[in-house]
């Protein structure tokens, strides 16, 4: 049985933000209190009634959700404040960086399925806005996308991160590289033209993927996480979270339903080789003419 | 009613349905988070805001977003809630209306708002209680139920010479009332564009209906039929007023979100429901 929460290490967290913020921002953070009809001169902060302390949060970018995990991006939050499109610093500073083509994916599925509201502050819990997902082309390290997808997993369930990388196939089937693969009769050549084209351009850039096996109706695909990853994060479980393997799950079913394989079982298994955590993606596919 | 009531009467109805989903009383909630059984009862009441802490640890227990929950006045997300459904949850739910799952609450809001607006909230109250419905279930977007739900309240408000499915179509094109429809849909610029991308998000929908996509040179063509499966569970008179409410709804979403001039005609034969959209 869980242990009850320890509620005094919430108040030391909200007292802590605040304190945080104020060096932070400075006078500038007394100016967002004004703004909101606050005196800087409020009892401790987790005295303050919840709704109270949101109107901050919400003014600041930030979520309740995010100060109690300490996830908050001090920098982000004060370039931000200032109308500077901030990015949070756990996006680009380790790792390999790679077009914004996954994330943007995921955030359309995400506004579709949850709708204007939700979506926003799904953004806000990880210091992002909507002019973060514009252009596809913008970059950042694995650890957005594979946010987007936690969260997800965590609140909605494997189902609905499963959808979520099916339906990021429709991003690239309306573009060059997906017209050339829907041409494609062959599913080989489909997935070699998608491991040797596509992938270095995205976030699978950060894995080494291999067609393990290909015979008639069947598809065996591996992925692991390649030394550039490795040497940024060391062995952190984020790297390969369950998550990600049920979006890429989804995101295969999604390319099989683009060439019209409607009846295919995708198995998933994940294995040690050599010391290294493999990802499997073992495919059966049936109905067709072609292979 | 002012601000800070409404926002009270928000954290009071999301902390008692938050709690009657985990399938807590207030004694039992009291000793699981360790806040006092007269605390949780005020929040409960508009008689105390929670602090950020207490709200914090209860969303924690309950399984949901903190900050998204009471920004959005509901609860929204299924993972946790799926076992409950006929376990846990103390929220009144006749198991009529749990024997399959194609609605999500989400799809009912515009009912229960057509319903409140055109009958009154007296009337709306009523139904609840004549059917042993709790209106907390209102607040969870992602719970499930079944179509006999809708299909008795349909009936219910017939008894009262209401046509509730004449009525509805004007509630449902509202993008936010049920979170489905967005802003992403309102760049689209063609109508026939629109009714594409919605017709793919009605994962429901589908479950009940099958429907053929065909571009023609007149505009869009969208043929419907009944799944034969769903007939095993509901009167087809039922399906029909639903399917055509479904498709009212579609029109209203084009009228609310797109700018462009649209014609939008819907023809009916013995089994297959069909519209036609062009610019």
């Amino acid at each position: 049985m869980n242990a009850r929460p320890d509620k005094s290490s919430f108040d030391r967290k909200i007292d802590q933000f605040f304190w945080n913020t104020r060096n932070a921002l400075g006078p500038n953070f007394d100016d967002v209190l004004a703004s909101l009809g606050m005196s800087k001169k409020m009892p401790s902060p987790h005295q303050l009634p919840v709704t109270k302390l949101l109107k901050i949060l919400d003014r600041l970018n930030v979520t309740l959700d995010a100060l109690m995990q300490e996830n908050i991006d001090f920098d982000c939050m004060k370039q931000q404040l200032k109308g500077e499109n901030g990015l949070p610093g756990r996006y680009f500073t380790k790792g390999p960086l790679s077009p914004r083509y996954t994330s943007v994916g995921m955030m359309n599925f995400i506004i579709k399925e949850l709708g204007k509201d939700s979506s926003e502050v799904l953004m806000k819990h990880f210091q992002l806005t909507p002019e973060h997902f514009e252009d596809p082309k913008y970059l950042n390290n694995f650890l957005l996308p594979m946010d987007l997808c936690n969260y997800i997993f965590k609140y909605f369930g494997e189902e609905m991160v499963e959808q979520m990388g099916e339906d990021s196939v429709g991003l690239l089937a309306s573009s060059p590289a997906g017209a050339k693969m829907k041409s494609l009769r062959c599913t080989k050549e489909m997935f070699e033209f998608l491991l040797n084209e596509v992938a270095p351009n995205s976030i699978e850039r950060n894995y080494f993927w291999k067609i393990e096996k290909h015979k008639q109706n069947t598809l065996l695909l591996s992925g692991t996480p390649n030394p550039e990853i490795r040497e940024a994060f060391g062995n952190e479980e984020g790297i390969t979270l369950p998550s990600a393997t049920l979006q890429r799950k989804g995101f295969i079913k999604g390319l099989f339903h683009m060439k019209d394989h409607h009846n295919l079982c995708i198995e998933t298994t994940r294995t040690l080789r050599s010391n290294k955590m493999v990802d499997l993606y073992h495919v059966e596919y049936h109905g067709t003419s072609y292979h | 009613m002012t601000t800070k009531q409404r926002e009270l009467e928000t954290i009071a109805r999301l902390w008692k349905v938050g709690r009657l989903l985990a399938g807590k009383t207030q004694v039992e909630l009291s000793l699981a988070l360790g806040i006092s059984q007269s605390s949780i009862s005020k929040y409960e009441s508009m008689a105390l805001e929670p602090s950020a802490s207490d709200w914090y640890q209860f969303c924690q227990y309950v399984g949901i977003d903190a900050h998204k929950t009471l920004s959005l006045g509901y609860i929204d997300g299924k993972k946790k809630f799926k076992h409950r459904l006929f376990g846990d949850s103390m929220l009144k739910l006749p198991m009529r209306y749990r024997r399959d799952f194609l609605l999500k609450i989400r799809e009912l809001i515009p009912f229960r708002k057509c319903v409140r607006t055109e009958l009154g909230a007296e009337a709306w109250e009523t139904f609840l209680s004549e059917h042993k419905i709790d209106d907390d279930l209102f607040f969870i977007y992602d719970f499930q139920v079944s179509l006999c739900l809708l299909q008795d309240l349909i009936k219910w408000c017939q008894e009262r010479s209401f046509n509730l499915m004449e009525k509805v179509a004007s509630y449902s094109g509202d993008i936010k009332l049920y979170g489905v429809l967005n802003e992403k849909y309102s760049k689209r610029k063609r109508p026939q564009d629109l009714i594409k991308e919605i017709m793919d998000d009605q994962v429901y929908f589908h479950r009940v209906f099958s429907s053929q996509i065909e571009s023609t040179s007149q505009g869009l063509k969208v043929s419907t039929v009944i799944n034969e499966d769903a007939l095993d569970f509901f009167e087809e008179k039922i399906l029909k007023n639903f399917l055509s409410y479904k498709i009212e709804s579609f029109k209203q979403a084009i009228q609310q979100n797109n700018t462009t001039p649209f014609d939008f005609k819907v023809t009916y034969t013995q089994d297959e429901l069909s519209f036609l959209v062009s610019a």
